[in-house]
């Protein structure tokens, strides 16, 4: 599975890709929108890990930029909470919305995977 | 009576008395020749008459008569002409004749015949003396007499005199005690009026004064009052009444018997007929306004009306002036009254103070103070007569705090202030608003900054807990490595905790969108209690939740949020297992939730800062000491309090009051 990570802390990036590749996924990585546009648009990804605030783009923006039938399942990762934020989300196609921090980023590599599966 | 005294004779007259005719004869010739003044009687009885008829020196009386002896003769003469000097001459010398002539008769001489011519001639002329020797003894006698009688005449004129005297005196003096006791009836008029210092006391003194000594009936007073309303002040039953009445407008400024119209003017107000009437307009001396009147209702006589007259006009002006300090003294009440109210009416305390630092006056909110000033209100004062100028200090008087203000009073002319204003403006609130504001300020600065931290920090530290996990499964064998990773991880996630925390109260500060609706506590607590297990594992809880139906009004995440703080921080204060008791009720139309553990309790100095934000008393690291000062927020958000009462190896009582929803409606 072609998976593209779009954040600008690179641990996140990396802790992500690892478990991924770890697991066989092909992965991608952008450190930040206007990347994540460029590789988004390349590599055809199938599940995006996608960072709120980014500095380029942020993530609602890229995801504007993109338009809807990407084919891809996107997991909106954001720091920031709040109920509106997610509906607004909603309307960009958005499946998932992780809060960040995460105590167990297995657990949360795993719900991902069953997501796409 | 005037006195003759006789112009001194050496020579007087005889008459010789005896009846032999030529005895007389005999003794005429010898006479004559010894030129001696002679008169002969040979009557004794003729003899008296002429003694009677004309006036002699001496009488020269023969013994041996027919009509009587000489002796009686002599007795006779003796007796009707004392001054007349006896000389008895006989011709038989007889012991018994010689005693009878000197003790009966009182002879001069006893001569025997025939006489010897010169001898008697000598005794004649001795005769002669002896009898001016008398007669001027009579005239001295008469003289001393009389002049007895003009001394007696004269006393008894001064006598008179006195008399008339002391009777002018006694009158005049009678005159003066009158005077006097006019003058001290005044006097004690005037004492009495100057006891008396209201209107209504001077009326009642009139009355009684004016009925003890005239048929006066009763007084009456018409005035201006204080609100420049025209008043009568009249007896109504003994008792003093007051009545508004319309300005009189017969007024006149003399003394006069009433008029009809006057008349009916009083009928009217005082509700009965008057018949006579005395007005006696009285000077306003000092206070302004108009002339005050006294009304006298008399039954005075003709007589009468006159004395009274005469009584009340000496009594006038000590009237009008009595009047007229009552008048001023009903206004200086009114003012200080006035002063007064103004005084109370300002809600700070406000006191004058001397020098000694007595509270001379003070308002009714000043009461409330202690009468004995504080070190630092007699400093103030101190300061204040040293400087003569105003001073000024925050001082705790009670529960509260006050500006105090300190004005010395300068009246002119005295050089050092003797009295002071002190003003205190209660600023306990202002004080609190004042650290609230900056609170508030605080809470809104550490809000904004909140979020941006939280983002800028949850990135990196996401980053780090997540790489340290990957680090752990890829290197499970190597214990040291995964052991330190473990440590990365927990500090990781100790750092995301403070931020949820900073947050949090970031979010409650802010006034989140989240809105507030209607729930009941309990379901709230029941759900949040799972989401405690851990926290919970060693410890037993007691729930009383009495009412289902106790419904509150905010956001329910917050009061989770609130109920979860408490909850956990009553786990975190029992360091051995005990009991964590959860209550809802209704107190005083609130709902109330407490929270109760049987764990450490809180020191006193502590408790007045447990809800100050970044307060804790747990380790570093342990907490962000915003846990309580969130749900305090969170709670005042939502109108409503928390509370804590604790006692030192005890345990604490956490107590939430809120509105409860509908709470009106019921």
């Amino acid at each position: 599975m072609k998976v593209l990570i779009v954040d600008d802390e690179m641990l996140i990036r990396r802790a992500i890709s690892r478990i991924l590749e770890k697991k066989g996924h092909q992965v991608k990585l952008a450190a930040d929108g206007l990347e994540g546009l460029k590789i988004w648009n390349e590599f055809k990804p199938q599940l995006v890990f996608l960072d709120v605030l980014m500095p380029g783009l942020t993530g609602p923006e890229l995801l504007k930029k993109m338009g809807p039938n990407t084919g891809a399942r996107v997991v909106l990762m954001s720091a920031y909470s709040g109920e509106e934020e997610i509906e607004s989300f909603e309307k960009l196609g958005i499946e998932t919305f992780l809060q960040k921090p995460f105590n167990d980023i297995y657990a949360v590599v795993d719900q991902m995977e069953k997501l796409i599966q | 009576m005037s006195v003759h005294l006789s112009p001194k004779q050496t020579e007087g007259r005889v008459l010789w008395i005896d009846d032999d005719e030529l005895v007389l004869s005999s003794a005429q010739r010898f006479l004559r020749d010894k030129k001696i003044n002679c008169e002969v009687c040979p009557s004794p009885t003729k003899a008296l008459d002429i003694l009677n008829a004309e006036k002699f020196s001496v009488v020269i009386v023969d013994q041996r008569m027919p009509e009587m002896t000489g002796v009686e003769l002599l007795e006779i003469i003796r007796s009707k002409h004392p001054q007349t000097t006896r000389i008895m001459i006989t011709g038989f010398l007889d012991g018994n004749t010689l005693e009878e002539s000197i003790n009966r008769a009182g002879v001069f001489r006893y001569v025997t015949k025939p006489w010897n011519e010169d001898e008697l001639a000598a005794d004649i002329h001795r005769a002669f003396e002896h009898h001016n020797s008398l007669v001027e003894q009579q005239a001295l006698t008469l003289q001393v007499r009389e002049q007895n009688r003009s001394l007696t005449t004269l006393n008894e004129n001064l006598e008179k005199i006195v008399f008339d005297r002391t009777k002018i005196i006694s009158e005049s003096r009678r005159e003066v005690e009158n005077k006097n006791l006019k003058i001290k009836n005044l006097i004690s008029f005037i004492q009495e009026l100057n006891k008396s210092e209201s209107l209504e006391d001077l009326l009642s003194y009139f009355k009684k004064e004016f009925q003890s000594k005239f048929s006066v009936v009763v007084p009456h007073l018409l005035f201006e009052s204080v609100s420049r309303q025209s008043v009568l002040m009249y007896f109504q039953k003994n008792q003093i009444v007051e009545k508004q009445v319309p300005h009189p407008n017969f007024i006149k400024l003399d003394i006069h018997a009433s008029k009809r119209d006057e008349q009916e003017f009083f009928a009217k107000v005082i509700g009965r007929p008057v018949t006579q009437l005395l007005c006696v307009p009285l000077l306003r001396y000092q206070s302004g306004g108009i002339v005050p009147l006294l009304f006298i209702e008399h039954n005075f006589e003709k007589t009468e009306y006159d004395v009274f007259l005469d009584y009340l006009t000496e009594r006038l002006q000590v009237i009008g002036l009595a009047v007229d300090r009552s008048l001023m003294v009903l206004e200086l009440k009114n003012e200080s009254h006035r002063w007064e109210k103004t005084f109370d009416s300002i809600e700070d305390p406000i006191a004058i103070i001397d020098v000694d630092f007595n509270i001379l006056r003070m308002n009714q909110t000043f009461d409330q103070f202690s009468k004995v000033l504080s070190e630092d209100e007699t400093h103030l004062i101190k300061e204040s007569a040293r400087t003569k100028l105003p001073q000024k200090k925050q001082i705790k008087k009670l529960k509260s705090t006050y500006e105090t203000y300190t004005y010395p009073i300068l009246f002119s002319g005295i050089s050092h202030p003797t009295n002071f204003v002190n003003y205190y403006v209660d600023v306990t609130r202002q004080r609190e608003l004042y650290s609230k504001m900056i609170q508030n300020e605080k809470m809104v600065a550490l809000g904004l900054m909140a979020g941006n931290i939280a983002h800028e920090l949850n990135n990196p530290l996401t980053g780090i807990s997540s790489i340290a996990q990957v680090l752990m499964q890829e290197n499970k064998n190597k214990t040291r490595l995964v052991e330190d990773l473990e440590e990365v991880n927990k500090a990781a996630i100790r750092c995301q905790k403070v931020i949820e925390d900073l947050l949090e109260f970031s979010q409650t500060t802010k006034g989140q969108k989240d809105h507030d609706v209607a729930f009941a506590v309990n379901d709230i607590i029941q759900r949040t209690l799972p989401l405690l297990k851990t926290a919970l594992r060693y410890h037993s809880i007691e729930m009383e939740l009495t009412d289902n139906n106790l419904m509150v009004f905010m956001k329910p995440r917050q009061l989770q949020q609130v109920i979860f703080n408490l909850i956990n921080n009553a786990c975190q204060s029992l360091r051995e297992p005990g009991t964590i008791s959860i209550l809802t009720e209704v107190e005083n139309k609130l709902a109330k939730i407490s929270i109760a553990d049987t764990g450490s309790g809180i020191v006193e100095q502590d408790l007045l800062r447990i809800f100050d934000p970044f307060f804790t008393t747990k380790a570093e690291g342990e907490g962000t000491g915003l846990g309580l000062s969130v749900c305090k927020s969170i709670i005042e958000k939502a109108g409503g309090t928390i509370s804590v009462i604790s006692k030192v190896g005890k345990g604490s009582t956490f107590s939430v009051l809120l509105p409860i929803h509908g709470a009106k409606v019921k």
